[in-house]
Formats: structure tokens, C-alpha cells, sequence
């Protein structure tokens, strides 16, 4: 089973030139003349010819890879509805350009695999999803490797990272904002998990909305973002006994476990606790009731870092953060 | 805000091992490729330098002297919604990433469809993988068939003798002696008409499936010999091919499905006609995944170890890289799982 496959040497011999020559033919075109380009290509295409890799690389220092990084957990990464949906735009933006797109499956246990895969010539650039992660180890490598981040990850203040997210203080104070408006005046939160900055955002919309509003801002939960978190996290709001009527939810899955909650505990949605989220996943349609959410455009998410990336790589000016729309989607959990 | 990547890149060059231990660029290099021309005493110089700058060798000039780039791709050459909704990939995909865990290689995962088929196949023979595991559902793709001529290359389930010549390596279950065995099962608990929702039919999972089902049918001597519908793998499919099976009129107590979304999506079926799940129709499903497990009532179906078939196929691959003795065909054994549905 081993390399039968065409050689830089055959397709020299058929079109009977120097095997530099075909050389120059596959990475700078320009330099040999256009009845030799023609005749060589012509040979390329006869024997099927792939050039290496390896040899037109140490040419033109280009792989025309681009990875994007995916958490080892993969039951992780398959259960979160987010990667499904970024990972579509992505992959439609690059069909149309120069670039292989590769899923690279981080090791935890071994950063220094993937640190040593992205920075010895595998790929151009890679995009990092720090949507749900705490990427620090990353945000090193993006002053050796063009990188772009979805969501903000630690460090972002650096001017060699460059991100595109949302705006998830404006998002959070809107969905509480929104409670407020419909009447409720006890409210609570769960956040999501604090070394994140998209939890930590969102948290800091709830409490500017609450002040701007001069209600009590005290009753804070944390969790992860899941769904059994979000449920434990209800549970420990409910048992201190404080009745509250409105509740915002760091993402829509952790909404979807706290609803669960407040069923058990033979409390209603909304007639007795509101609740908005952000996210307008699966977890969010398929509520009962289904959840008023602010929706980010995750697919197009996918689609901008793509294209920032591809930018970058290119040399082009590239904004350092990108903010993506997002939108009010009004249902019956409020 | 506006800013660009710095001219001057600040990871260290092999100028710089180099320089910091005192030799030239090509001792360097030879140290990197495991050249054993070194002396020890410069070895030992040059690896300080490495570990000091933490510098990472350029694996374009390492790849050309040693021909191995320590990446393995895992190809899965269907649509990203395909990927996501089915917990079949999901396990394998785990099962690889397990074993990779603790070996040199790292995981490239490709998503074929969404990228270009001609893209991930140029990427593939274009020397910057080691080897690749192909996971798809289905065969009627033919663009990665010749791969196996220039690289190393392990399937996940049979792929179709047309297409390879018979001489792939891959691992897989038996589909034929799992479906047999879910048929032995409702046999015995009475069943005497039993229908199949069969899956695609360009596919090893979904012929074999089936002719686990036909074999069964000539065994026990069942009178209904045409009880056959076919799905595509996806609840709704079930449901639709259960309704095809129940319009025909003729008695039906059990039904096979070549996996757990149709057989719970057959459930819907069974349902729409004023008939119940197992007392009227006994359901059986094939995968074990959550779609079974979550359904109500629960669903016996043939339990695949998808994660160990993962892990397996990494295996395989890893030692066909290394040139060590493996065999061609690994085939894992199938179990049946009695839940509430039969």
C-alpha cells in the first residue's frame, strides 16, 4: 500500500523538462514561461500529480491549512449546541477560498502537542471558540500565529488578539431590562461559570440594569453552563426562601434546568417567575414555555472569524474586535 | 482599533539554537532530524539550546528529511447537521481522541462535505497527514477510495468490496449476527411477524442489517417474507417507513430498525394507529445510543461499542504508520440490550 502516487520526477520526464522546473511552475508560475506552464500543468493533470506539501511549503512557507481548536471533551463539544452552528459558517466561508479547514482535537493532558502542532508549519492560522472555554494557553500563541478568537478570551486586551463576539453586557442588561419592563421587581440571576468573560459580562449587565432600575441586585447564583447546573443552581436560590418573580439566565440551557426546578418545586413559568436568557438554541425553542432570549447569529459568527482569520493571514488591516448584532426574541416565559 | 501581526515573528528560529549553542545551522538540523552523526557533547549543547529558547523545529523541514508529520486525519465525509445529530459520530470521534490522547499524533477531524471533497483529498495526499480514518455512513462517495495507495488508511465498518478491491483494513461489528441475534430475541418471546425499516442500501450498516433480517426470516420459516421498508437513519424516516409497513394491512408484532432514531421514530407510527409499544408491536433498535435510551418505553436495541471502534481504528492506524504487524479486518462483538420495548 505504499506511495504509488505520481512523483515531481514523473511528471518531469513526461513533460521533459528539468524536475526545477516543474518546481517553479508549482510555486511561482510567474518566473517560467507561459508555453512551459502549460505544458507542465498539462502533465500535472495527466498523472493526477498532488505536490507535496512538505517541499512546496519550505517554498512558499504556506500549508492553506486553517485549524480550528475543539476541547478534548468532545461529548463536550458534541452536546453544546453552539459548536454545531459556528462550525457550518466556517467551514461555508473557507469553501470558497484557498484553505482546508481541520478540526484539531486538543490534548489537555499534553498542551504542548497541540502548541507544537500549530507552530511548526501545519497551518496558517487557527480560530479559537472561547465561547464556553478558558483558553489562556492560546492567547500566548497568537503572537507567532495569525489567530482569531470567537468570544473574548482571557488577555484580549493585547492588540495581537483578535475576536469577534458579542455584546454581552448590552445583551444581559437588555434581557433583564426586559423583566423589569413586564412588572417584575424581585430578581434573580444565574450566571455562568466566573473565569469566564462572557459570564462575567452578563452578570455585569444584570447588576447596571438592576441599578439604572434602583432594585436589589443580591440574589446571585453561579453554574456552568448546563443544564443540570442551571438546575442545581435554582434549587440553592429557592432554599433561601427569598420569593423573587424574574430571573435571568446566563444561557439558555441553564434556564432550561432551572425551569425544571421551579416545576418540581410547584412554582410557574412566568406566571410566578419570569425568565429570559441569552441564546436561541434547541435548549431555548424547546422550553416549556419556550424562553424569551436575546439569539446571537452564531452561523454567521462562524462566517466572520473565518473571513478575519483569512484577512489576517493575508496581511490586511483587521479590526481587533468585531461585534456581532444580536436580537430580542420575545416568547411566553415572561 | 486596527493593528497587524508583527513583521518579526517571536518565535525562535533554528538561527537562534544555533547561535545560543555554539554550532552551525546544519548541526542543528541534524540534531532535529536524529541524525546520529552528532557527537555526544554537541547533542547534549544543542538540546539545552532547544529546551532554553523552547523552540519548536519547522515541521515542513523536519517532514521533508523524515517523511512523518505526526498528524492523523479522521475524515468524516457527510454534512455537519449529520455529524452533530447522530451520537454514532460523536462516540467514535471519542473513542480516537482517546487513544491519540497518549501517543505522539495529534487529531485533525475534516468534516468532508461542508469543505469540498477535492480540498480534504488534495489536503490528505498532499503529505501533511500520516495516515487517515474514515468514518461515513455511507459509500456512495467515492473520492476517497484510491487514497489508500499513497497513504495509510483504516475504515470504520466494511467499506464496499467495489470500491477498495477488498484489501482495506477496517474495524467493524458483525451487522449481520447482531440483527440475527435482536430476531433470535423476539422469537422467543413470541413474535411471529416481524417487519425490518432497513437503512440505505448503498451502505455496509444498511445491507447487512437487512440480510441479518432475511436470514433470520428463511431460519424460523416466517410466512411474511416482504416485510421490508427503508429509511435513511433519521426518526422522521422511521416514522414514515412504519406507516408504509402498517398500511399494507397485513398483521405486524414486531419490527426490527437498523437504528435507534428510526426505531424510535417507528414508535410515533405505531402510536398514530391506536396501537401500543410492546403489547400490540415489539420495537427493536440497532446502535444503543440516547434516542433509545431516553424513549419511552425504553428501547431494546443491539448495543455497538462505537467508542471502542474509535479507539480501535486508531490503533490500527498507528501501528500501520509504524509498520508493525496488524491485522486487516478487527471486528467487534455486538450485544443485545433488552429494555421495555420487546
Amino acid at each position: 500500500m505504499q506511495a504509488q502516487s505520481p512523483t515531481l520526477e514523473m511528471v518531469a520526464a513526461l513533460a521533459g523538462v528539468s524536475r526545477s522546473t516543474v518546481s517553479r511552475v508549482v510555486n511561482a508560475p510567474a518566473t517560467v514561461p507561459a508555453r512551459v506552464v502549460t505544458s507542465v500543468r498539462a502533465a500535472i493533470d495527466e498523472l493526477g500529480y498532488v505536490p507535496n506539501l512538505a517541499a512546496r511549503s519550505l517554498a512558499s512557507h504556506r500549508s492553506r491549512v486553517i485549524a480550528l481548536i475543539i476541547p478534548e471533551d468532545t461529548a463536550r463539544f458534541f452536546a453544546d449546541p453552539y459548536y454545531s452552528s459556528v462550525i457550518p459558517g466556517v467551514a461555508r466561508y473557507l469553501s470558497a477560498t484557498e484553505y482546508t479547514l481541520a478540526l484539531v482535537i486538543a490534548s489537555d493532558d499534553e498542551p504542548d502537542k497541540t502548541r507544537r502542532y500549530l507552530l511548526s508549519g501545519n497551518v496558517d492560522g487557527a480560530l479559537v471558540l472561547s465561547h464556553h472555554v478558558d483558553d489562556v494557553a492560546y492567547t500566548e500563541l497568537a503572537r507567532a500565529l495569525p489567530m482569531v478568537f470567537a468570544g473574548r478570551p482571557p488577555g484580549a486586551d493585547d492588540p495581537h488578539t483578535f475576536m469577534v463576539d458579542i455584546d454581552n453586557v448590552g445583551a444581559a442588561e437588555l434581557a433583564t431590562r426586559y423583566l423589569v419592563e413586564h412588572g417584575r421587581r424581585t430578581l434573580a440571576t444565574i450566571s455562568g461559570p466566573l473565569n469566564m468573560s462572557s459570564a462575567l459580562d452578563r452578570l455585569e449587565g444584570w447588576h447596571r440594569a438592576l441599578a439604572a432600575a434602583a432594585l436589589d441586585d443580591s440574589l446571585v447564583e453561579h453554574a456552568e453552563w448546563s443544564d443540570a447546573a442551571g438546575a442545581a443552581a435554582m434549587h440553592r436560590l429557592l432554599d433561601r426562601g427569598i420569593r423573587f418573580d424574574g430571573l435571568f439566565a446566563a444561557s439558555a440551557q441553564i434556564a432550561t434546568g432551572a425551569m425544571e426546578v421551579l416545576r418540581e418545586r410547584g412554582l410557574t413559568v412566568p406566571h410566578d417567575v419570569a425568565i429570559t436568557s441569552i441564546d436561541n438554541d434547541h435548549f431555548a425553542q424547546a422550553a416549556n414555555p419556550p424562553l424569551t432570549t436575546i439569539e446571537q447569529p452564531t452561523t454567521a459568527h462562524g462566517a466572520t472569524i473565518a473571513e478575519k482569520l483569512v484577512a489576517l493571514i493575508a496581511g490586511e488591516p483587521v479590526d481587533h474586535l468585531t461585534l456581532m448584532p444580536t436580537t430580542l426574541i420575545e416568547r411566553q416565559s415572561v | 482599533m486596527t493593528s497587524e501581526i508583527d513583521a518579526e515573528p517571536t518565535v525562535p528560529t533554528l538561527e537562534m539554537v544555533a547561535a545560543r549553542a555554539g554550532v552551525s545551522r546544519s548541526t542543528v538540523s541534524r540534531v532535529v532530524n536524529g541524525s546520529p552523526s552528532v557527537t555526544a557533547d554537541v547533542l547534549s549543547a544543542v538540546q539545552a539550546a532547544i529546551e532554553e529558547l523552547n523552540y519548536v523545529p519547522n515541521r515542513a523541514a523536519r517532514s521533508l528529511a523524515s517523511r512523518r508529520t505526526q498528524v492523523i486525519a479522521l475524515v468524516i465525509p457527510e454534512s455537519t447537521a449529520m455529524v452533530f445529530g447522530d451520537p454514532f459520530f460523536a462516540s467514535i470521534v471519542q473513542g480516537v481522541a482517546m487513544y491519540l490522547a497518549n501517543t505522539e499524533y495529534t487529531l485533525n477531524m475534516m468534516i468532508a462535505v461542508e469543505s469540498r471533497p477535492d480540498k480534504t483529498r488534495r489536503y490528505l495526499m498532499g503529505g501533511n497527514v500520516d495516515g487517515a480514518l474514515i468514518v461515513s455512513h455511507h459509500s456512495g462517495d467515492h473520492s476517497y477510495a484510491h487514497l489508500e495507495r499513497t497513504l495509510p488508511v483504516v475504515y470504520a465498518g466494511r467499506p464496499l468490496q467495489a470500491e477498495t478491491g477488498g484489501s482495506s483494513y477496517f474495524v467493524g461489528v458483525d451487522d449481520i449476527a447482531g440483527e440475527r441475534g435482536a430476531i433470535d430475541h423476539l422469537i422467543e418471546r413470541g413474535r411471529k411477524s416481524i417487519g425490518v425499516i432497513a437503512g440505505p442500501q448503498d451502505m455496509p450498516p444498511g445491507l447487512d442489517r437487512l440480510e441479518g433480517w432475511r436470514q433470520a426470516v428463511r431460519r424460523y420459516g416466517m410466512e411474511s417474507t416482504d416485510l421490508v421498508e427503508y429509511g435513511d437513519f433519521t426518526p422522521e424516516s422511521g416514522a414514515d417507513a412504519m406507516r408504509r409497513l402498517l398500511s399494507r394491512g397485513v398483521p405486524i408484532d414486531a419490527i426490527v430498525a437498523a437504528n435507534d432514531q428510526m426505531a424510535v421514530g417507528a414508535y410515533t407510527a405505531i402510536r398514530e394507529h391506536g396501537l401500543t409499544v410492546p403489547d400490540d408491536i415489539a420495537v427493536v433498535g440497532f446502535d444503543d445510543n440516547y434516542f433509545g435510551l431516553t424513549a419511552t418505553p425504553p428501547l431494546t436495541t443491539v448495543h455497538q461499542p462505537s467508542v471502542e471502534l474509535g479507539a480501535t481504528m486508531a490503533e490500527v492506524l498507528v501501528k500501520l504508520i509504524q509498520h508493525e504487524p496488524v491485522q486487516q479486518v478487527t471486528i467487534l462483538p455486538t450485544s443485545l440490550i433488552v429494555r421495555q420495548s420487546s
